[in-house]
């Protein structure tokens, strides 16, 4: 029994808690000098009282009111229809005018194949009970009932995307169940709706310490594909169907995210771009569970 | 910041704003030596505990936004930021380590300069509970190690890990069936 029992503890030693607190403090400052703008947003502040908070910092200002809430499309995709808190009759969302195309025939290190779901339904409704599970843990409101969108799957793992009026989540039911951050409904190209979960997948398939990449949303308006390239060499293709996108990618072992490697993530269509995604906690913490 | 400090999110969320180096460095001096042990805890390295404890409240601050208050506590909070932490460390860590353990006991050497005798002990004691509990799933040693060692209830080990506290009470059976057919069993008292 003591065998499991670790060490008593310890403090730390003076002068690295003394140096621990520096880089603290290094941290904070130039964030309240120069982003002070973003802690309305942060916190809900309105917007013009965060501005008046940080009136030197006129172009954060503007940054920030334009990414509230007030920036969100006052149309969001889909609401009211598909798959709801019942979990009833999955119904095709309206398609957009970008996101007719399929894309979906990938292949990662193990040959696996991730293609949409047939019969989403239960796929959706397992994603809403997580989503609406973890956001109330969080203490967090949903903005209206959540309707299911995509749902794809291969031989190990199953990524859902499901919106509220406002907002796209994503969730990783298997192998893992785990739900991202929510992520506005506003068809706009942003770096932050790029971000990824990265889980380990040791917790489901004993003994494999693979990392599984998942990551979804709504598709900016023009983009048709989306592409990962990993810095172990794989690429993967996102399969993006009427609107919305998906992506997960097994690896069978670590993939490599030290201070230098990157995700290159590919847009195709309207506005083509790459856009480069280091590993932070939060690039790759994209995700309100296991901690991030 | 006088007294206990901010209790609710609101408070922590004025807190911040008005004082950002105050309401921070409060949390860094209330909570970083417990952060620090666990983050041992989970590598085995007090070295990497440092570095650890040092990103666990870098990432803390830039996570303000997703601070979570459980019982006037952040310390859950805390402790779902450093799993993700360490776990990430792990991974790192894990070739390292098993090449490590496949050298013979004598043939890892402390460095002179920290050969602190406590403190190697310590290591190599951790790094042999280490070695029993990582043959359990990731999701199992994570409430392992914060129900058991950490000493927390199950609804902050759920807050800490955004999962139910179902979930907590399945984890924490399957690694007590799991270990009981290992090597030895971990006294893990049932909570209300």
């Amino acid at each position: 029994m003591n065998d499991l029992l670790p060490p008593g503890r310890r403090s730390i030693p003076e002068q690295r808690r003394r140096r621990m607190r520096e880089k603290l403090d290094a941290e904070i400052e130039p964030t309240t000098t120069n982003r002070t703008h973003s802690l309305g947003q942060r916190f809900g502040i309105p917007a013009v009282a965060a501005a008046a908070v940080a009136a030197i910092a006129i172009g954060g200002y503007l940054l920030a009111t334009n990414g509230g809430d007030d920036g969100r499309d006052a149309d969001p995709a889909g609401q009211g229809t598909g798959v709801t808190h019942d979990g009833t009759g999955p119904e095709r969302h309206e398609s957009k005018e970008h996101g007719s195309k399929e894309h979906g025939s990938n292949t990662d290190s193990k040959g696996l194949v991730s293609t949409p779901v047939a019969d989403p339904s239960q796929a959706y409704e397992k994603c809403i009970d997580l989503t609406v599970n973890a956001y109330r843990l969080r203490g967090e409101p949903i903005d209206g009932p959540l309707t299911g969108r995509l749902a794809i799957e291969n031989e190990v793992g199953t990524t859902v995307v499901v919106t509220s009026s406002s907002d796209a989540y994503t969730c990783n039911i298997k192998p893992d169940e785990a739900v991202s951050r929510p992520a506005p409904l506003d068809g706009k190209v942003d770096e932050e709706d790029l971000w990824f979960a990265l889980n380990a997948t040791g917790n489901v398939l004993p003994g494999n310490e693979g990392d599984m990449v998942w990551v979804g949303g709504e598709a900016p308006d023009g983009v048709t594909g989306i592409q990962y390239a990993f810095p172990d060499g794989h690429t993967e293709t996102a399969v993006v169907q009427d609107g919305f996108w998906a992506l997960q990618y097994y690896a069978d072992g670590t993939i490599p995210s030290g201070r230098g490697d990157r995700i290159e993530a590919t847009l195709d269509g309207a506005d083509a771009q790459t856009i480069e995604l280091p590993f932070t906690f939060n690039t790759e913490c994209n995700q309100v569970s296991h901690g991030c | 910041m006088a007294g206990h400090g901010p209790r609710t999110k609101a408070e922590w969320a004025t807190a911040v704003r008005s004082d950002p180096h105050g309401s921070f460095g409060l949390l860094f001096e209330q909570h970083a030596e417990t952060i620090y042990n666990y983050c041992f805890r989970q590598t085995a390295s007090w070295d990497v505990a440092e570095d650890l404890t040092s990103t666990v409240f870098l990432e803390a601050w830039r996570s303000r936004d997703r601070l979570i208050v459980e019982h006037d506590s952040v310390l859950p909070w805390l402790y779902g930021i450093a799993s993700n932490v360490c776990r990430r460390q792990r991974r790192t860590l894990f070739r390292r380590v098993r090449a490590l353990r496949r050298l013979p006991a004598d043939a890892v050497q402390p460095d002179p300069a920290d050969a602190v005798a406590g403190r190697v002990d310590d290591e190599r004691r951790m790094t042999e509970v280490l070695a029993v509990i990582d043959r359990l799933p990731v999701g199992e040693r994570d409430v392992v190690a914060l129900v058991v060692w950490e000493g927390l209830d199950y609804q902050a080990t759920a807050t800490a890990l955004g999962i139910p506290i179902g979930t907590v009470r399945s984890r924490l059976n399957r690694a007590r069936r799991r270990l009981s057919t290992s090597l030895a069993t971990p006294h893990i008292e049932e909570q209300p």
